[in-house]
Protein backbone atom coordinates (compact mmCIF):
# COMPACT_ATOMS: atom_id res chain seq x y z
CA UNK A 1 0.00 0.00 0.00
CA UNK A 2 1.35 3.39 -1.00
CA UNK A 3 1.44 5.93 1.81
CA UNK A 4 1.48 9.59 0.86
CA UNK A 5 4.38 11.41 2.48
CA UNK A 6 3.27 14.07 4.92
CA UNK A 7 3.90 17.76 4.44
CA UNK A 8 6.67 17.88 7.03
CA UNK A 9 8.70 15.17 5.31
CA UNK A 10 8.19 16.73 1.91
CA UNK A 11 9.19 20.14 3.20
CA UNK A 12 12.36 18.77 4.77
CA UNK A 13 13.27 17.02 1.55
CA UNK A 14 12.42 20.09 -0.48
CA UNK A 15 14.75 22.28 1.55
CA UNK A 16 17.60 19.91 0.73
CA UNK A 17 16.95 20.37 -2.98
CA UNK A 18 14.65 17.40 -3.63
CA UNK A 19 12.73 18.44 -6.73
CA UNK A 20 10.25 15.56 -6.49
CA UNK A 21 9.28 16.72 -3.00
CA UNK A 22 8.66 20.24 -4.26
CA UNK A 23 6.61 18.91 -7.17
CA UNK A 24 4.49 16.83 -4.81
CA UNK A 25 3.82 19.83 -2.59
CA UNK A 26 2.99 21.92 -5.62
CA UNK A 27 0.54 19.37 -6.98
CA UNK A 28 -1.01 18.97 -3.55
CA UNK A 29 -1.75 22.65 -3.02
CA UNK A 30 -1.63 24.49 -6.32
CA UNK A 31 -5.29 24.05 -7.15
CA UNK A 32 -6.50 25.34 -3.79
CA UNK A 33 -4.12 28.29 -3.84
CA UNK A 34 -4.94 29.15 -7.44
CA UNK A 35 -8.68 28.91 -6.81
CA UNK A 36 -8.38 31.03 -3.68
CA UNK A 37 -6.54 33.74 -5.59
CA UNK A 38 -8.93 33.51 -8.52
CA UNK A 39 -11.97 33.75 -6.27
CA UNK A 40 -10.47 36.65 -4.40
CA UNK A 41 -9.29 38.64 -7.42
CA UNK A 42 -11.64 37.46 -10.15
CA UNK A 43 -8.76 37.41 -12.62
CA UNK A 44 -6.77 34.52 -14.06
CA UNK A 45 -3.58 36.52 -14.53
CA UNK A 46 -3.58 37.83 -10.97
CA UNK A 47 -4.34 34.35 -9.66
CA UNK A 48 -1.39 32.98 -11.60
CA UNK A 49 0.85 35.70 -10.26
CA UNK A 50 -0.25 35.00 -6.69
CA UNK A 51 0.21 31.25 -7.09
CA UNK A 52 3.69 31.74 -8.44
CA UNK A 53 4.61 34.04 -5.59
CA UNK A 54 3.27 31.59 -3.02
CA UNK A 55 5.45 28.74 -4.26
CA UNK A 56 8.48 30.95 -4.70
CA UNK A 57 7.99 31.97 -1.08
CA UNK A 58 7.82 28.30 -0.18
CA UNK A 59 11.19 27.78 -1.87
CA UNK A 60 12.73 30.78 -0.15
CA UNK A 61 11.20 30.53 3.29
CA UNK A 62 9.96 26.97 3.58
CA UNK A 63 12.80 26.30 6.00
CA UNK A 64 11.30 28.80 8.44
CA UNK A 65 7.88 27.12 8.49
CA UNK A 66 6.94 26.15 12.04
CA UNK A 67 4.52 23.23 12.19
CA UNK A 68 3.65 23.99 15.81
CA UNK A 69 1.94 27.19 14.67
CA UNK A 70 -0.35 25.58 12.14
CA UNK A 71 -0.57 23.41 9.06
CA UNK A 72 1.44 23.96 5.92
CA UNK A 73 -1.84 24.44 4.08
CA UNK A 74 -2.78 27.30 6.41
CA UNK A 75 0.69 28.79 5.97
CA UNK A 76 0.42 28.65 2.18
CA UNK A 77 -3.06 30.12 2.22
CA UNK A 78 -1.79 32.85 4.53
CA UNK A 79 0.96 33.71 2.05
CA UNK A 80 -1.60 33.62 -0.76
CA UNK A 81 -3.88 35.91 1.17
CA UNK A 82 -1.11 38.46 1.75
CA UNK A 83 -0.04 38.35 -1.90
CA UNK A 84 -3.63 38.68 -3.01
CA UNK A 85 -4.27 41.72 -0.87
CA UNK A 86 -1.10 43.33 -2.18
CA UNK A 87 -2.15 42.61 -5.76
CA UNK A 88 -5.61 44.00 -5.16
CA UNK A 89 -4.18 47.12 -3.63
CA UNK A 90 -1.83 47.55 -6.56
CA UNK A 91 -4.47 46.92 -9.20
CA UNK A 92 -7.30 48.86 -7.61
CA UNK A 93 -6.72 52.13 -9.44
CA UNK A 94 -6.63 50.37 -12.82
CA UNK A 95 -9.06 47.45 -12.88
CA UNK A 96 -12.65 47.15 -11.82
CA UNK A 97 -12.85 43.74 -10.21
CA UNK A 98 -16.33 43.02 -11.41
CA UNK A 99 -15.56 44.18 -14.91
CA UNK A 100 -12.53 41.93 -15.14
CA UNK A 101 -14.27 38.97 -13.60
CA UNK A 102 -17.32 39.43 -15.78
CA UNK A 103 -15.26 39.55 -18.94
CA UNK A 104 -13.22 36.50 -18.10
CA UNK A 105 -16.16 34.44 -16.99
CA UNK A 106 -18.20 35.43 -20.04
CA UNK A 107 -15.27 34.36 -22.18
CA UNK A 108 -15.24 31.02 -20.41
CA UNK A 109 -18.96 30.66 -21.00
CA UNK A 110 -18.48 31.03 -24.71
CA UNK A 111 -15.42 28.85 -24.71
CA UNK A 112 -16.98 26.02 -22.74
CA UNK A 113 -20.70 25.67 -23.38
CA UNK A 114 -20.69 21.95 -22.74
CA UNK A 115 -20.10 22.19 -19.02
CA UNK A 116 -23.75 21.62 -18.29
CA UNK A 117 -25.43 18.30 -19.00
CA UNK A 118 -28.73 19.91 -19.77
CA UNK A 119 -28.91 22.89 -22.16
CA UNK A 120 -31.37 25.41 -20.77
CA UNK A 121 -31.33 24.18 -17.20
CA UNK A 122 -27.54 24.26 -17.38
CA UNK A 123 -27.64 27.79 -18.71
CA UNK A 124 -29.87 28.77 -15.78
CA UNK A 125 -27.56 27.27 -13.21
CA UNK A 126 -24.54 28.82 -14.91
CA UNK A 127 -26.21 32.17 -14.69
CA UNK A 128 -26.82 31.56 -11.01
CA UNK A 129 -23.22 30.57 -10.53
CA UNK A 130 -22.06 33.75 -12.21
CA UNK A 131 -24.43 35.81 -10.08
CA UNK A 132 -23.01 34.27 -6.93
CA UNK A 133 -19.49 34.77 -8.18
CA UNK A 134 -20.16 38.44 -8.85
CA UNK A 135 -21.79 38.84 -5.48
CA UNK A 136 -18.77 37.28 -3.74
CA UNK A 137 -16.39 39.50 -5.69
CA UNK A 138 -18.40 42.56 -4.74
CA UNK A 139 -17.90 41.91 -1.03
CA UNK A 140 -15.27 43.93 0.82
CA UNK A 141 -12.01 41.95 0.92
CA UNK A 142 -12.22 41.20 4.64
CA UNK A 143 -15.62 39.53 4.15
CA UNK A 144 -14.81 38.00 0.81
CA UNK A 145 -11.78 36.14 2.14
CA UNK A 146 -13.75 34.54 4.92
CA UNK A 147 -16.49 33.43 2.51
CA UNK A 148 -13.92 32.00 0.11
CA UNK A 149 -12.05 30.15 2.84
CA UNK A 150 -14.98 28.85 4.90
CA UNK A 151 -17.70 28.42 2.28
CA UNK A 152 -15.98 27.78 -1.03
CA UNK A 153 -12.95 25.90 0.31
CA UNK A 154 -14.82 24.49 3.29
CA UNK A 155 -11.94 24.95 5.73
CA UNK A 156 -12.75 24.97 9.43
CA UNK A 157 -12.96 28.10 11.52
CA UNK A 158 -9.76 27.28 13.39
CA UNK A 159 -7.74 26.94 10.19
CA UNK A 160 -9.38 30.06 8.78
CA UNK A 161 -8.31 31.90 11.92
CA UNK A 162 -4.70 30.75 11.36
CA UNK A 163 -4.81 31.92 7.75
CA UNK A 164 -6.31 35.28 8.58
CA UNK A 165 -4.34 35.77 11.76
CA UNK A 166 -7.36 36.55 13.89
CA UNK A 167 -9.39 34.83 16.63
CA UNK A 168 -11.96 32.19 15.73
CA UNK A 169 -14.70 34.46 17.06
CA UNK A 170 -13.74 37.10 14.53
CA UNK A 171 -13.97 34.54 11.74
CA UNK A 172 -17.47 33.59 12.89
CA UNK A 173 -18.73 37.12 13.15
CA UNK A 174 -17.21 38.16 9.81
CA UNK A 175 -18.70 35.14 8.12
CA UNK A 176 -22.10 35.88 9.61
CA UNK A 177 -21.97 39.44 8.35
CA UNK A 178 -20.59 38.38 4.98
CA UNK A 179 -23.45 35.95 4.46
CA UNK A 180 -25.97 38.66 5.24
CA UNK A 181 -24.34 40.97 2.70
CA UNK A 182 -24.24 38.19 0.12
CA UNK A 183 -27.87 37.32 0.59
CA UNK A 184 -28.86 40.96 0.17
CA UNK A 185 -26.70 41.31 -2.90
CA UNK A 186 -28.10 38.17 -4.49
CA UNK A 187 -31.65 39.24 -3.80
CA UNK A 188 -30.93 42.51 -5.54
CA UNK A 189 -29.38 40.68 -8.50
CA UNK A 190 -32.33 38.34 -8.79
CA UNK A 191 -34.76 41.22 -8.65
CA UNK A 192 -32.87 43.09 -11.40
CA UNK A 193 -33.11 42.52 -15.16
CA UNK A 194 -32.01 39.10 -16.31
CA UNK A 195 -28.39 39.01 -17.30
CA UNK A 196 -27.73 38.36 -20.93
CA UNK A 197 -25.46 35.41 -21.46
CA UNK A 198 -23.44 34.55 -24.52
CA UNK A 199 -25.19 32.01 -26.70
CA UNK A 200 -23.69 28.55 -26.29
CA UNK A 201 -21.92 26.97 -29.21
CA UNK A 202 -23.03 23.52 -30.31
CA UNK A 203 -21.84 20.78 -28.09
CA UNK A 204 -19.83 18.20 -29.96
CA UNK A 205 -19.74 15.42 -27.40
CA UNK B 1 -38.49 25.50 25.45
CA UNK B 2 -38.67 29.25 24.95
CA UNK B 3 -37.77 30.40 21.46
CA UNK B 4 -37.84 33.88 20.03
CA UNK B 5 -36.41 35.62 16.98
CA UNK B 6 -33.13 36.59 18.70
CA UNK B 7 -32.52 33.05 19.90
CA UNK B 8 -33.46 31.73 16.48
CA UNK B 9 -30.89 34.03 14.87
CA UNK B 10 -28.11 32.50 16.96
CA UNK B 11 -29.15 29.04 15.81
CA UNK B 12 -29.58 29.96 12.17
CA UNK B 13 -26.12 28.84 11.04
CA UNK B 14 -26.43 25.45 12.73
CA UNK B 15 -29.93 24.99 11.31
CA UNK B 16 -29.02 25.80 7.72
CA UNK B 17 -25.93 23.59 7.89
CA UNK B 18 -27.83 20.80 9.61
CA UNK B 19 -25.10 20.85 12.22
CA UNK B 20 -25.56 18.58 15.23
CA UNK B 21 -27.62 20.20 17.99
CA UNK B 22 -29.95 19.10 20.77
CA UNK B 23 -33.10 17.58 19.31
CA UNK B 24 -35.46 19.62 21.48
CA UNK B 25 -33.61 22.83 20.56
CA UNK B 26 -33.86 22.07 16.86
CA UNK B 27 -37.51 21.19 17.20
CA UNK B 28 -38.26 24.42 19.06
CA UNK B 29 -36.39 26.50 16.46
CA UNK B 30 -38.18 24.89 13.53
CA UNK B 31 -41.50 25.24 15.28
CA UNK B 32 -40.73 28.95 15.76
CA UNK B 33 -39.89 29.32 12.06
CA UNK B 34 -43.25 27.85 11.12
CA UNK B 35 -45.06 30.53 13.04
CA UNK B 36 -42.71 33.48 12.34
CA UNK B 37 -42.59 34.70 8.75
CA UNK B 38 -39.37 36.68 9.30
CA UNK B 39 -37.44 33.76 10.72
CA UNK B 40 -38.87 31.37 8.13
CA UNK B 41 -37.61 33.69 5.37
CA UNK B 42 -34.23 33.98 7.08
CA UNK B 43 -33.82 30.22 7.20
CA UNK B 44 -34.96 29.76 3.59
CA UNK B 45 -32.60 32.51 2.44
CA UNK B 46 -29.66 31.03 4.36
CA UNK B 47 -30.30 27.56 2.91
CA UNK B 48 -30.58 28.94 -0.59
CA UNK B 49 -27.34 30.88 -0.17
CA UNK B 50 -25.59 27.78 1.06
CA UNK B 51 -26.75 25.81 -1.96
CA UNK B 52 -25.62 28.54 -4.29
CA UNK B 53 -22.21 28.75 -2.68
CA UNK B 54 -21.84 24.99 -2.91
CA UNK B 55 -22.72 25.17 -6.60
CA UNK B 56 -20.10 27.86 -7.12
CA UNK B 57 -17.52 25.82 -5.19
CA UNK B 58 -18.26 22.76 -7.33
CA UNK B 59 -18.07 24.82 -10.50
CA UNK B 60 -14.71 26.26 -9.49
CA UNK B 61 -13.20 22.86 -8.80
CA UNK B 62 -12.24 22.75 -12.45
CA UNK B 63 -9.97 25.77 -12.03
CA UNK B 64 -6.32 24.81 -12.22
CA UNK B 65 -3.18 26.84 -12.45
CA UNK B 66 -1.82 26.73 -16.00
CA UNK B 67 0.76 24.04 -16.73
CA UNK B 68 3.39 26.63 -17.65
CA UNK B 69 3.36 27.83 -14.06
CA UNK B 70 4.55 24.46 -12.82
CA UNK B 71 7.25 24.43 -15.46
CA UNK B 72 8.38 27.94 -14.48
CA UNK B 73 8.47 27.07 -10.80
CA UNK B 74 10.41 23.87 -11.39
CA UNK B 75 12.89 25.80 -13.43
CA UNK B 76 13.22 28.32 -10.59
CA UNK B 77 13.63 25.46 -8.12
CA UNK B 78 16.43 23.90 -10.15
CA UNK B 79 18.17 27.21 -10.55
CA UNK B 80 17.88 27.84 -6.84
CA UNK B 81 19.28 24.41 -6.03
CA UNK B 82 22.28 24.97 -8.26
CA UNK B 83 22.92 28.54 -7.19
CA UNK B 84 25.53 28.88 -4.45
CA UNK B 85 24.25 30.02 -1.14
CA UNK B 86 24.68 33.58 0.08
CA UNK B 87 27.73 32.41 2.01
CA UNK B 88 29.41 31.11 -1.10
CA UNK B 89 28.54 34.21 -3.06
CA UNK B 90 30.31 36.23 -0.43
CA UNK B 91 33.23 33.79 -0.55
CA UNK B 92 33.41 34.37 -4.26
CA UNK B 93 33.69 38.11 -3.70
CA UNK B 94 36.20 37.44 -0.95
CA UNK B 95 38.34 35.37 -3.29
CA UNK B 96 38.34 38.13 -5.84
CA UNK B 97 39.29 40.66 -3.21
CA UNK B 98 41.96 38.32 -1.92
CA UNK B 99 43.44 37.89 -5.36
CA UNK B 100 43.75 41.63 -5.75
CA UNK B 101 45.09 42.12 -2.23
CA UNK B 102 47.69 39.38 -2.51
CA UNK B 103 48.81 40.55 -5.91
CA UNK B 104 49.32 44.09 -4.71
CA UNK B 105 50.97 42.96 -1.52
CA UNK B 106 53.42 40.66 -3.27
CA UNK B 107 54.30 43.19 -5.90
CA UNK B 108 54.85 45.95 -3.39
CA UNK B 109 58.11 44.43 -2.09
CA UNK B 110 57.03 44.04 1.44
CA UNK B 111 59.67 44.83 4.09
CA UNK B 112 60.12 41.21 5.07
CA UNK B 113 61.85 40.59 1.76
CA UNK B 114 64.93 42.26 3.07
CA UNK B 115 64.81 40.22 6.26
CA UNK B 116 64.97 36.84 4.54
CA UNK B 117 62.31 34.33 3.67
CA UNK B 118 59.04 34.42 5.50
CA UNK B 119 57.95 31.92 8.12
CA UNK B 120 56.06 28.88 7.03
CA UNK B 121 52.67 27.98 8.35
CA UNK B 122 51.28 24.51 8.36
CA UNK B 123 47.60 24.52 7.60
CA UNK B 124 45.53 21.56 8.62
CA UNK B 125 42.68 20.33 6.49
CA UNK B 126 43.01 23.11 3.99
CA UNK B 127 42.97 21.08 0.87
CA UNK B 128 40.91 22.90 -1.73
CA UNK B 129 38.79 21.18 -4.31
CA UNK B 130 39.73 21.61 -7.91
CA UNK B 131 37.91 24.59 -9.27
CA UNK B 132 38.16 26.97 -12.19
CA UNK B 133 40.19 30.13 -11.95
CA UNK B 134 39.36 32.56 -9.19
CA UNK B 135 36.58 30.42 -7.94
CA UNK B 136 35.82 30.01 -4.26
CA UNK B 137 37.27 26.89 -2.73
CA UNK B 138 34.92 25.14 -0.39
CA UNK B 139 37.29 24.85 2.48
CA UNK B 140 36.76 26.60 5.76
CA UNK B 141 39.63 26.78 8.16
CA UNK B 142 38.33 26.27 11.65
CA UNK B 143 40.54 27.08 14.56
CA UNK B 144 40.10 25.92 18.07
CA UNK B 145 41.57 28.96 19.67
CA UNK B 146 40.67 32.35 18.36
CA UNK B 147 42.92 34.30 20.68
CA UNK B 148 45.39 36.39 18.76
CA UNK B 149 48.66 34.62 18.20
CA UNK B 150 47.47 31.30 19.55
CA UNK B 151 45.47 29.87 16.73
CA UNK B 152 46.05 26.19 16.35
CA UNK B 153 46.83 26.44 12.69
CA UNK B 154 49.74 28.80 13.24
CA UNK B 155 52.53 26.43 13.86
CA UNK B 156 55.34 28.48 12.56
CA UNK B 157 58.63 27.17 11.37
CA UNK B 158 61.32 29.41 10.10
CA UNK B 159 63.48 27.58 7.59
CA UNK B 160 66.81 28.99 6.68
CA UNK B 161 68.53 29.00 3.34
CA UNK B 162 66.93 27.82 0.18
CA UNK B 163 64.19 25.34 0.51
CA UNK B 164 63.78 22.19 -1.52
CA UNK B 165 60.58 21.24 -3.24
CA UNK B 166 59.97 18.48 -0.75
CA UNK B 167 60.49 20.70 2.27
CA UNK B 168 57.88 23.17 1.20
CA UNK B 169 55.31 20.76 -0.11
CA UNK B 170 51.88 21.19 1.44
CA UNK B 171 53.01 24.23 3.37
CA UNK B 172 51.49 27.65 3.54
CA UNK B 173 53.76 30.63 3.67
CA UNK B 174 52.70 33.22 6.17
CA UNK B 175 51.98 36.68 4.84
CA UNK B 176 52.88 38.55 7.97
CA UNK B 177 55.83 40.64 8.91
CA UNK B 178 57.99 40.20 11.93
CA UNK B 179 56.32 36.97 12.86
CA UNK B 180 53.39 38.79 14.40
CA UNK B 181 50.16 36.93 13.81
CA UNK B 182 46.53 37.76 13.85
CA UNK B 183 43.89 35.13 14.40
CA UNK B 184 42.47 33.35 11.40
CA UNK B 185 39.33 32.44 13.32
CA UNK B 186 36.70 30.98 11.03
CA UNK B 187 38.78 31.79 8.05
CA UNK B 188 38.75 30.17 4.67
CA UNK B 189 41.01 29.15 1.84
CA UNK B 190 40.39 30.61 -1.56
CA UNK B 191 42.07 29.77 -4.82
CA UNK B 192 43.36 32.71 -6.82
CA UNK B 193 45.64 33.62 -9.70
CA UNK B 194 48.70 35.72 -8.95
CA UNK B 195 51.52 36.99 -11.17
CA UNK B 196 54.22 34.43 -11.96
CA UNK B 197 56.74 36.62 -10.24
CA UNK B 198 54.91 36.19 -6.93
CA UNK B 199 56.61 32.95 -5.81
CA UNK B 200 60.01 34.60 -6.20
CA UNK B 201 58.88 37.40 -3.92
CA UNK B 202 58.37 34.96 -1.11
CA UNK B 203 61.71 33.29 -1.78
CA UNK B 204 60.53 30.30 -3.74
CA UNK B 205 62.12 28.93 -6.91
CA UNK B 206 60.37 29.81 -10.13
CA UNK B 207 59.97 27.31 -12.92
CA UNK B 208 60.54 28.24 -16.51
CA UNK B 209 57.89 29.52 -18.85
CA UNK B 210 56.22 32.75 -19.76
CA UNK B 211 57.17 35.33 -17.15
CA UNK B 212 54.13 37.44 -17.90
CA UNK B 213 51.68 34.68 -16.99
CA UNK B 214 50.01 33.85 -13.72
CA UNK B 215 50.25 31.01 -11.24
CA UNK B 216 47.61 29.43 -9.11
CA UNK B 217 47.76 29.90 -5.37
CA UNK B 218 45.67 29.10 -2.32
CA UNK B 219 45.27 32.00 0.06
CA UNK B 220 44.22 31.70 3.69
CA UNK B 221 41.85 34.53 4.59
CA UNK B 222 41.13 35.48 8.15
CA UNK B 223 37.67 36.31 9.42
CA UNK B 224 38.45 39.94 8.68
CA UNK B 225 39.14 39.15 5.03
CA UNK B 226 42.87 39.83 5.34
CA UNK B 227 45.19 37.33 3.62
CA UNK B 228 47.18 35.35 6.21
CA UNK B 229 49.12 32.78 4.22
CA UNK B 230 49.68 31.55 0.72
CA UNK B 231 50.77 28.41 -1.04
CA UNK B 232 51.38 27.91 -4.71
CA UNK B 233 49.74 25.13 -6.58
CA UNK B 234 51.41 22.71 -8.93
CA UNK B 235 49.94 22.34 -12.40
CA UNK B 236 48.83 18.82 -11.60
CA UNK B 237 47.09 19.95 -8.51
CA UNK B 238 43.89 19.92 -9.99
CA UNK B 239 44.32 16.56 -8.54
CA UNK B 240 44.51 18.05 -5.13
CA UNK B 241 48.12 17.72 -4.17
CA UNK B 242 50.01 20.93 -3.91
CA UNK B 243 53.66 21.73 -3.94
CA UNK B 244 55.11 25.13 -3.76
CA UNK B 245 58.12 24.11 -5.76
CA UNK B 246 56.83 23.93 -9.28
CA UNK B 247 53.91 26.20 -9.82
CA UNK B 248 50.90 25.99 -11.96
CA UNK B 249 51.19 28.32 -14.86
CA UNK B 250 48.33 29.84 -16.70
Amino acid sequence: MHIEPNDGDLLRRMTTGDEAAFTTLYKRYQDGIYRFARQMTGGASLAEEVTQEVFLTLMREGRSFNASRGSLRAWLYGVARNCTLRCLERERPYVGLEAEAGEENAAELVADPCLSEDGLAGLGSRETVEQVRRAVLALPASYREVVVICELHELGYAEAAQILGCPVGTVRSRLHRARELLALRLEALRAGPARTVAAPKPCHR
Amino acid sequence: MNMNCDRFETLLESLERDAPMAADLRSAALHHAESCGHCRARLASARLLRMELQTLARDDKKLQAPARLEANLLSAFRERSLRPSRVWRSVSWASLAAAVAVGIWLLAEHPWRQAGPPPLVKIQAARPASLPQIAPVATTVKTRNKIAGKSSIHRLSRPTGSRTAASIADEFIALSSGGSWYPVGDGMVVRVQVPRSAPALVGLPMSGGDASGTVTADVVLGEDGVARAIRFVQPSEGKSRNQNSDFAQN
